[in-house]
């Protein structure tokens, strides 16, 4: 007798099969590979402040981790733009949403599994090269740089990624269940990160805060790791969450509907 | 007799307000199942219950022992589902859907790739299963769609129209293959319009009219009382012939085509009815034996449901 599949079993194979879709682009995999650029430069700059520092006798003090940490979000976008939008819009004008739901996986599996093709890229192209200029900071620096503090900045980056990683999720995928042409999901997500800030700012009410995704990344690496205002970091990572939730749900409940014969 | 493998008590379904099963109710045995009626007579709705898809108003739905919706995932992963109105899993190739469809199922990678090359090559997919799936012919759709729904060695097979857009010796093959694992042990229901494969491969059939059961039971007692006849015919083969024949007790009947059809096929019967027709003076071009189909007696059990107004 044949046993269910566990969730997480049905949740990686979507995600597998959509991300290794995606992958045949050439658009994406130029843009993780891109991804890995910063991180390269942000290297280089740490190792001419060592070598100022070796030459001078005096450092610098340059730190390319707020640089990068602004910077790398850039392609975490274009790579959630490029894996998030045809993931549920494919489907959907191919008509094939029930053959999900003739196997055991559920709306909530199938809108988990599309999630995390997107968010698990997003995630390590955001954090590794951010903790590869933590490690090298760290390396290059040796006594100069406090282990402490480089474990502190890796917490905080971590909590950067994962909120900036499912708001991109949710920001592709909701869109990309929400039309059947993945053209019109990819400008549905850029209306997303683009027009709830400008609508803010027509009514003069931005300021300290933000809602598009990525702006409001930006207010987390400043409230994070320059301002370390705690609660205002809450708060601009709850919002985050609440773009992961509400692609969630939309893709959740627009399948949801498509799934029966 | 064997158990039940479908039970159905009473099912009320409807959607969007409209209600579409009307108080079904049927305990189907036979190894494999012909799910007939026109079209809107419920089959995708009733197959979307049995799944657990869409849950009944009112009623109880059991499948393998297994009371839907609540074992819906169960029964799902033990059902093998070749979905007439859903393609293939898009954006890959042949074998990549079907490496997906059986992971889906809960088989790890490596064997649903061993699995998978080994359902294409029954169905006599060749390199083709390498190619993309935007790229295929309706034949090889429905031979990849085949192959989706067997590649996780499914407990019962429920085939939505397996046959349609096959070219003769693809559905022949295709037929033969179902016949095989109908023969294996594996529970089949197949709702189909084209009844001479239900009567190829079907031992029970469950009939649906308007959200109702107009039959349920074994091909066998669909048949009875359809013996086998002859028909002819020709010129003037009408009702004054009918009456002639019948006062000659040879029983007879003018079918939609305007032939004549006797019933009676022994030998004396057919001697006295050239007779009758040489003296009515038709004139029989033809007079074949012809075996009953399954399509007529649906038809004719379609006829009697409906002039008793639903009643089965």
């Amino acid at each position: 007798m044949s046993a269910v599949p566990s969730a997480g079993h049905v949740i990686g194979t979507i995600a597998q099969r959509e991300f290794r879709i995606a992958l045949r682009r050439r658009f994406l995999r130029t843009i993780l590979i891109l991804g890995f650029l910063p991180p390269i430069g942000a290297a280089v700059v740490l190792i001419i402040r060592l070598l100022l520092k070796q030459m001078q006798g005096h450092d610098v003090g340059w730190d390319p981790l707020p640089f990068l940490l602004n910077f790398q979000a850039i392609p975490v976008f274009l790579a959630a733009l490029g894996l998030g939008t045809p993931a549920v819009s494919r489907d959907r004008s191919e008509d094939v949403l029930y053959l999900y739901a003739v196997r055991p996986v559920n709306p909530s599996l199938y809108a988990a599994g599309k999630m995390l093709a997107v968010f698990l890229p997003a995630f390590l192209v955001m954090l590794f090269p951010i903790a590869m200029v933590i490690t090298i900071r760290q390396g290059i620096l040796g006594s100069d740089a406090a282990p402490l503090h480089s474990l502190a900045d890796f917490g905080r980056a971590f909590v950067l990624t994962f909120g900036l990683a499912v708001a991109m999720a949710g920001a592709t995928v909701g869109p990309s269940a929400a039309t059947k042409r993945g053209r019109w999901a990819l400008l549905l997500s850029l209306a997303i990160m683009t027009l709830p800030d400008t609508i803010l700012r027509v009514f003069g009410l931005d300021g300290d805060w933000a809602i598009g995704p990525l702006n409001v990344s930006h207010k987390l690496v400043e409230t994070l790791f320059e301002s370390k205002v705690w609660m205002e970091s809450l708060g601009h990572l709850a919002i985050l969450l609440t773009w992961g939730a509400a692609g969630f749900l939309l893709t959740r409940w627009r399948v949801a509907r498509e799934m029966i014969p | 007799m064997n158990p039940p493998w479908i039970e159905v008590e009473n099912l009320h379904l409807s959607r969007g307000g409209r209600p579409v099963l009307m108080g079904i109710s049927a305990a189907l045995h036979g190894r494999a199942v012909g799910l007939v009626g026109a079209n809107g007579a419920g089959k995708s709705t009733f197959i979307g219950a049995l799944l657990g898809i869409l849950a009944p108003d009112k009623g109880k739905v059991t499948v393998l022992g297994l009371e839907q919706p609540t074992a819906a995932l169960e029964i799902r992963t033990r059902a093998g589902v070749m979905a007439e109105q859903a393609g293939i899993f898009p954006g890959g190739s042949g074998v990549d859907a079907v490496v997906f469809a059986g992971m889906l199922s809960g088989l790890v990678r490596k064997e649903a790739l061993r699995r998978a090359h080994r359902a294409l090559d029954a169905l006599d997919v060749g390199e083709e299963r390498y190619r993309a799936t935007a790229e295929y012919s309706t034949g090889m759709r429905q031979r990849c769609k085949m192959a989706m729904s067997l590649v996780h060695d499914p407990e019962i097979l429920i085939l939505d129209e397996p046959t349609v857009g096959l070219d003769p010796p693809g559905r022949t093959q295709l037929l033969e293959l179902i016949r095989s694992l109908r023969d294996e042990g594996r529970r089949i229901l197949i709702s189909t319009h084209i009844l001479a494969d239900a009567e190829f491969l079907c031992d029970e059939m469950l009939l649906l009219d308007a959200g109702t059961v107009a039959f349920s039971g074994p091909v066998a007692a669909m048949m009875k009382g359809r013996e086998e006849r002859f028909v002819a015919s020709g010129d003037r083969l009408d009702a004054p012939l009918v009456a002639r024949l019948a006062a000659a007790n040879i029983p007879a009947t003018i079918d939609s085509a305007g032939r004549l059809v006797i019933s009676a096929i022994d030998a004396d019967s057919i001697r006295r009815f050239w007779s009758v027709a040489a003296e009515a003076g038709a004139a029989i071009r033809r007079l074949d034996r012809e075996a009953p189909t399954l399509e007529e007696a649906l038809l004719a059990r379609l006829d009697v449901v409906r002039a008793n107004g639903g009643t089965r």
